[in-house]
């Protein structure tokens, strides 16, 4: 970058004012956010809105990887270029994030990024996960249904049904949380399914991704056991059933909003790391797998000439490591979710966890 | 055989005055022989809730509730005791029935998540049979194959009682000690097949920690010879899931004539999977099963007319509204202390709903009265239901 672009560029600095999210507006923010991840259909919109949540992380740690610079100073760089400066503004859930022409285009095009966004991503992980989970939901209802008729002759089936669901399961979730990154950055419904790409990423962010996954497992617990304490609620408050209609629908709803409204920060905190942890690696592929990357190292003037230093070829003990705890950590979260299903089952929860999925905590159908 | 209640009344005062006092009475060489009814305790088992079985408009079990309750007295409050340290389950309930009493059992181990309990009190079957001289086969439990640690429930370790007066099972799992050690005496199968046959009653053997399923009875082993020679050795040839029960029980009515005997059906216990029409189907076939019973009663010159009928679930199930599946389990909470009880037979009143609380202790008393024993149960007997 010649001293006369830094210049410009430091100009564009002093008198772009990215649009940041103000303590008035945050908390009205977060209720809207927490109101549309109580119903599943609304979820959907949560769903896109981290997607974008995910897409300006990336592009603010692209930014400060490149320049160095910290958080706000990258928004502030970001925000002067001119082809990304929307994204240095909040992922809002009416403004747009790319630059609209029409009153209505800049008002309320965020919405409708946030809604093609959140049925993209949704339809994305659905068919990365289905398989896995349609395979734990038969093997279950299966295996049980046959062991309740004594089926001797095909006890085997659910048991099968069930590992295989557990392996294939073990396989998706230690590729999605980067998949989601790489999907969120792209806006391609194919780029979850980049498998080559997303395992390249993985390879460059091997033990922070190991990291965030023991994270995602570890924050999903207080999900595990939101579903699992009801179980025990008569324990507790004598009674309980026999209250009235009133109380019951209260408490059911009280219960249902306590870990959305953890479920929403927690997503808020781990789908920016991930986006973090993707513009890592991503830098460190060619520009040809992780376009959006580089775009955005293009836009900053810095090509890849910042890009961090292609790594040493690494041992295979070190992959063979993180690879094999990367999997114990995922089946961490599948065991949560037996024993959470033990506890209270529903089928839905075996074709969604929120913490991977539709931002939504199951609300039971009796309340 | 009729039961007054003057005959029931007075029994009650001969028995309780012979238990009494029974240092000053000489001590009888031999138990006396036994000519009272039969009774028959039916486990409506793997705990399961009013409002499935005895609510009108929400049973699964229109047989029980259109046909038996008019044979009999119903109660439809039950009640399983709030006890500080009590647990509504299956091998608790089925001691609570068994013994009339609360927490009268030590934990000797654990099944996986099923505990397995030991009686510290004495059976009805102990009461009984040292009351009477009556043998281990007439006083029979019935197991499903699902619940090997239920063999623990043959006899407590009551000083005066034991296994000398122990009941004797019928299960799939006696049944596959009694014909893999058959299998072993013939020695007519290849090695390899013996060798296996080694293995797996080694294993079998090693869940009864007592030995007492090991403890061969003549009478019993010509019983599993007849079952085997009728159905095979193919174990898919029988009646699965709680038909098993029923099956076994209607074969034990004809060849074995229990004095006393307890069918513990336990299949309404699969809901704990998460799958709600496990649990309605499982009514469905213990309320078929109690039909299927109840005619081979009727058809048996021996039996009919002087078979008294108690049929009692084991516990409750919740009935919790923030669970997709609110009777999945039964932990405690109030609805799973909620039982029933029906009582049919000869000279018990007819077509009566008992409306007081009843305890569930009570009805070991209510068996031991019938039967002209005293039991040292924490519930009175039910003097109220005859006529």
């Amino acid at each position: 970058m010649t001293s006369a672009a830094l210049s410009a560029a430091e100009g564009r600095l002093e008198t772009t004012q990215p649009r940041r999210l103000s303590w008035r507006r945050a908390p009205l923010s977060a209720v809207v956010t927490i109101l549309l991840a109580l119903n599943p259909v609304t979820a959907i919109l949560v769903l896109g809105w981290l997607v974008c949540l995910m897409r300006r992380e990336t592009a603010i740690a692209v930014a400060g990887i490149l320049e160095g610079l910290g958080r706000r100073d990258a928004i502030r760089r970001l925000g002067a270029t001119a082809e990304f400066a929307p994204l240095a503004a909040w992922t809002g859930w009416l403004a747009a994030s790319t630059r609209r022409t029409s009153w209505t285009g800049r008002h309320f095009g965020g919405l409708v990024e946030t809604v093609r966004a959140g049925i993209a991503a949704g339809v994305a992980i659905l068919l990365a996960t289905l398989p896995f989970t349609a395979l734990l939901l038969a093997g279950w209802s299966a295996g049980w249904e046959n062991s309740f008729n004594k089926g001797y002759e095909q006890a085997w089936v659910g048991p099968a049904l069930s590992l295989a669901g557990i392996v294939l399961a073990l396989f998706v979730l230690s590729h999605l949380p980067m998949a989601l990154a790489h999907f969120a950055a792209e806006r391609r419904l194919s780029a979850i399914f980049e498998l080559s790409t997303i395992r390249a990423l993985m390879r460059e962010q091997r033990w922070r991704n190991l990291w965030l996954a023991l994270l995602a497992v570890v924050a999903a617990l207080p999900i595990a056991a939101a579903q699992i304490l009801p179980v025990f609620i008569e324990n507790w408050w004598p009674g309980f059933a026999d209250m009235p209609a009133e109380v019951i629908e209260a408490t059911a709803r009280r219960w249902h909003v306590a870990p959305t409204i953890y479920l929403v920060i927690v997503l808020i905190y781990l789908r920016r790391a991930q986006a973090r942890c993707y513009a890592r690696a991503a830098l460190a592929l060619p520009p040809d797998r992780t376009p959006f990357c580089h775009a955005v190292a293009h836009a900053l003037g810095r090509e890849a000439s910042r890009a961090p230093k292609a790594r040493a070829k690494r041992g295979w003990a070190g992959a063979a490591i993180s690879g094999v705890l990367l999997v114990a950590v995922w089946f961490g979260l599948i065991a949560q979710l037996y024993v959470a299903q033990f506890a209270n089952h529903a089928w839905w929860n075996w074709i969604n966890h929120p913490i991977i999925g539709l931002p939504w905590v199951f609300r039971p159908l009796g309340s | 055989m009729r039961i007054t209640r003057r005959k029931f009344n007075k029994g009650l005062a001969g028995t309780f005055a012979a238990a009494g006092v029974p240092s000053l009475l000489p001590q009888p060489a031999r138990a006396a022989s036994y000519h009272g009814p039969n009774v028959i305790i039916v486990r409506f088992g793997g705990g399961v809730r009013r409002v499935e079985t005895i609510e009108d408009r929400t049973s699964f079990a229109p047989y029980f509730l259109n046909e038996l309750a008019r044979r009999g007295v119903l109660i439809p409050n039950v009640l399983i005791d709030q006890l500080k340290g009590g647990n509504t389950s299956h091998a608790e309930g089925t001691l609570n029935i068994l013994t009339g009493r609360y927490r009268s059992y030590r934990k000797v181990g654990a099944k996986g998540l099923a505990p397995l309990l030991e009686p510290r009190e004495p059976t009805l079957f102990e009461y009984l049979r040292k009351r009477f001289d009556i043998p281990a086969y007439q006083a029979l439990l019935i197991n499903g194959e699902d619940r090997p640690q239920e063999e623990y429930l043959t006899y407590g370790g009551h000083e005066h009682y034991g296994v000398a007066y122990r009941s004797e099972v019928l299960g799939l799992y006696r049944y596959r000690l009694h014909r893999l050690q058959r299998l072993l005496v013939e020695a007519a199968r290849p090695e390899p097949e013996l060798e296996k046959a080694r293995k797996a009653l080694a294993k079998l053997k090693s869940y009864d920690y007592r030995g007492a399923a090991q403890i061969p009875s003549a009478v019993i082993s010509r019983f599993w010879d007849r079952w085997r020679d009728y159905y095979g050795d193919d174990d898919r040839r029988f009646p699965r899931g709680d038909r098993l029960l029923t099956q076994l029980a209607i074969r034990a009515l004809r060849e074995l004539k229990p004095r006393l005997m307890m069918v513990n059906y336990q299949d309404p216990d699969y809901v704990h999977w998460g799958n709600a029409s496990h649990y309605r189907r499982a009514i469905g076939i213990i309320d078929q099963g109690l039909q299927h019973l109840t005619t081979a009663v009727e058809a048996d010159s021996d039996c009919h007319g002087r078979t008294v009928f108690v049929i009692v679930p084991d516990c409750g199930r919740d009935a919790n509204p923030l669970m997709s599946v609110p009777f999945q389990h039964h932990f405690n909470s109030r609805s799973a202390h909620e039982i029933f009880a029906l009582i049919w037979g000869p000279g018990i009143v007819q077509g009566r709903v008992l409306d007081k609380s009843v305890d569930q202790t009570s009805l070991a008393a209510t068996v031991g009265a019938v039967m002209g024993f005293r039991t040292e149960a924490e519930g009175r007997p039910l003097s109220e239901i005859f006529a």
